[in-house]
C-alpha cells in the first residue's frame, strides 16, 4: 500500500472522530438548553402553587382591587398555557405581564395596613418574590445556554454538522416591552 | 523521508515476534495519544458550551461558577514556604544533585511536595459557596520560583527581575522553591459538581425545641411572670403555664418557618461523578483553560497521527 494512501485513510480517520466530536458537542449543547429551560420551568410550577393562595389572602381584604387581582390570575394563566404549549416567547410575555400585575398589587396592597400586617401575606409575598428572583436568574442562564447553542450552529466547521444533522436554533426568553419600558416617575406619584 | 523509508523498509528484516510486538505497542500508543488529543478537545469545548450559572440559583449538578477567591471563616490558610495568605497553595522543594559521573551533570531532586486541600470559598454577585480542591485541575492565578543555598526558605520569593536576569538567580545555590497560589481577591473559574447540603445539626424534635425555650423563660422569671401571671399573684399556675407552652411552641414553630435556629445550607463545588467530566479551578480565567486544552490537543493529535502512520506503514511494508 504507498504512503499516500496510509496516510490519507488515517486522516480520514481522524476527520471522521472530529465530526463524531462535533456532534456530541451539538448534542451536548441542545440538553444543556433542555435542562436550563427544565430549572425554569420547575420555578414556574412552584409559583403557579403558591399564586392562588396570594391572591385568596389579598381578596379577604382588598374588597375594591378585583381588577388588580383579576390581572394577576389572567397573567398567571398565561404563562401556565404557554408553557404548556412550549411556547417560550408566550411564556416571555405573559411573565413580563405577571411582573407587572404582582408589582401593581404590591404598590396596592401598601393602601391596606391591615394586609400588610397579615403573616401569611408577607410570607407568600416573600416566597413569590423569592421564586421571581430564581426565574430571573435563571432566565439569563438559559439564555446564555441559548445563545451558545445558536452561536455555535452557526460557526465552521460546527455549521456542516448542525446542518446535515438538522440543528436547529432555540427562543430567547424576553421579557416584554412592558418590562424594558422607562418607568414614569411622575404618572406613578401623581 | 529517505532515511524514514529506508528505515521502514529494513523493518521487513526483523524477527517476526519483536516486529509485531513493536507494532502492536507503536499502534496502542498511537490510540492512546488520539484518546488523548480527543478528550482535551472535547474538555475545551464542554468548557466553552457551559453556561455560567449565579450560585443563588445554580442547579444541582455539572455547572460553571465564576467569582472571586476568598478565604473560609475560621483558621486562615497559609502558604508552606512563603507564609502569604491564601485560599490554596501547591509547592515544592528540590535539591540539586549529582546525576552523573561527571561534576557538571547535576539535576534537580524533587525532596519535598504537597498540596492544599482545604476548602475555600468563590464568592459571586449573589452569593457564596465552598470550594473543594480535591481532585481538581487547578490553574493558579500566582507561580514563583526562587532559589536558596538552604533547605529553609528565607521568607518571601524575591520580586521578579528582568525576564533576562532571572536565571541567574540560582547560580550556585542548591535548593530551588517553587509555590503555586491561589490568593484571596484572584478571579475565579470554577467547573464541576454543585451540590447544596443541608445542615444535619438542626434540632428534628418540636418537644426538645419548646422545652429549651421554657428553660430560657424560666431563667428569667420577672419577665415570665409579666407575660404569663394572668391573676398577678406571683405564681405561674397550672393553666397559665399550659398558657406558655402553648405560646412557646406557636414560638417555634414560626422560628422554624424563619429558618432561626438552623445553620442555613452550604453550597459546594466538588468532584463531577463522572470521570468523563473535568473539574476545574483556573484563577487565569476559562479562556486560558480552553487554549491549554488546544495545545495539549494538537500536541497529542499530531504525535498520534504521525504514530498511527508510521505503525500502518510499517505493517503494510512488511506484508508486502
Amino acid at each position: 500500500m504507498p504512503v499516500q494512501t496510509i496516510v490519507l485513510t488515517v486522516l480520514l480517520g481522524v476527520l471522521l472522530a472530529y465530526g463524531v466530536l462535533l456532534y456530541n458537542g451539538l448534542v451536548s449543547l441542545k440538553h444543556n438548553v433542555r435542562r436550563a429551560w427544565a430549572n425554569i420551568d420547575v420555578l414556574l410550577k412552584q409559583r403557579h402553587d403558591e399564586l392562588p393562595k396570594l391572591v385568596e389572602v389579598c381578596r379577604q381584604y382588598m374588597r375594591h382591587e378585583q381588577d388588580t387581582l383579576a390581572r394577576v390570575t389572567e397573567a398567571r394563566a398565561s404563562v401556565f398555557a404557554a408553557n404548556q404549549r412550549n411556547d417560550v416567547a408566550g411564556v416571555g410575555a405573559g411573565e413580563s405581564a405577571l411582573r407587572a400585575g404582582l408589582g401593581q398589587l404590591y404598590a396596592v396592597a401598601e393602601n391596606y395596613p391591615e394586609l400588610k400586617a397579615d403573616d401569611q401575606f408577607r410570607h407568600l409575598r416573600d416566597r413569590v418574590t423569592t421564586l421571581e428572583n430564581s426565574i430571573a436568574d435563571r432566565r439569563e442562564y438559559y439564555n446564555e445556554a441559548v445563545t451558545l447553542n445558536n452561536i455555535r450552529i452557526e460557526t465552521f466547521p460546527d455549521v456542516l454538522v448542525a446542518r446535515w444533522f438538522g440543528f436547529g436554533p432555540h427562543t430567547l426568553l424576553e421579557f416584554g416591552a412592558e418590562e424594558k419600558r422607562d418607568v414614569d416617575l411622575g404618572a406613578l406619584f401623581s | 523521508m529517505a532515511e524514514l523509508a529506508r528505515f521502514i523498509a529494513d523493518l521487513r528484516y526483523v524477527e517476526p515476534a519483536p516486529f509485531w510486538g513493536g507494532w502492536l505497542l507503536a499502534l496502542a500508543l498511537a490510540g492512546f495519544l488520539l484518546r488523548a488529543a480527543f478528550r482535551s478537545l472535547a474538555h475545551g469545548r464542554l468548557i466553552e458550551n457551559t453556561p455560567t450559572a449565579l450560585i443563588r440559583s445554580a442547579a444541582q449538578g455539572y455547572t460553571e461558577l465564576r467569582g472571586m477567591a476568598d478565604l473560609m471563616d475560621g483558621e486562615p490558610i497559609h502558604a508552606p514556604l512563603s507564609r502569604r495568605r491564601c485560599a490554596w497553595y501547591h509547592y515544592r522543594i528540590e535539591h540539586l544533585e549529582q546525576s552523573g559521573q561527571k561534576r557538571n551533570e547535576r539535576r534537580w531532586v524533587t525532596v519535598e511536595r504537597d498540596t492544599s486541600d482545604n476548602l475555600f470559598q468563590l464568592e459571586d454577585t449573589s452569593g457564596m459557596c465552598a470550594v473543594d480542591p480535591e481532585g481538581a485541575t487547578v490553574y493558579p492565578g500566582q507561580v514563583d520560583v526562587w532559589y536558596s543555598h538552604h533547605r529553609a526558605p528565607a521568607g518571601l520569593p524575591p520580586a521578579k527581575g528582568h525576564p533576562w536576569l532571572r536565571w541567574t538567580d540560582g547560580l550556585g545555590k542548591s535548593w530551588r522553591f517553587t509555590e503555586h497560589l491561589i490568593r484571596p481577591g484572584d478571579p475565579l473559574y470554577v467547573i464541576g459538581q454543585f451540590t447544596t447540603h443541608a445542615s444535619h445539626t438542626a434540632p428534628l424534635r418540636l418537644d426538645e425545641d419548646v422545652a429549651a425555650r421554657l428553660r430560657d423563660w424560666k431563667r428569667d422569671r420577672a419577665t415570665l411572670l409579666a407575660r404569663f401571671d394572668a391573676d398577678g399573684d406571683g405564681h405561674i399556675g397550672a393553666g397559665e403555664w399550659s398558657a406558655a407552652r402553648e405560646a412557646a411552641t406557636r414560638e417555634v414553630h414560626a422560628a422554624r418557618a424563619e429558618g432561626e435556629g438552623a445553620p442555613p445550607p452550604v453550597d459546594l463545588m466538588g468532584p463531577p461523578a463522572s470521570r468523563d467530566l473535568p473539574y476545574i479551578i483556573s484563577a487565569l480565567g476559562d479562556e486560558h483553560v480552553v487554549a491549554a486544552s488546544r495545545r495539549a490537543a494538537l500536541v497529542e493529535g499530531a504525535l498520534g497521527t504521525a504514530l498511527s502512520t508510521l505503525a500502518l506503514w510499517a505493517a503494510a511494508v512488511r506484508l508486502g
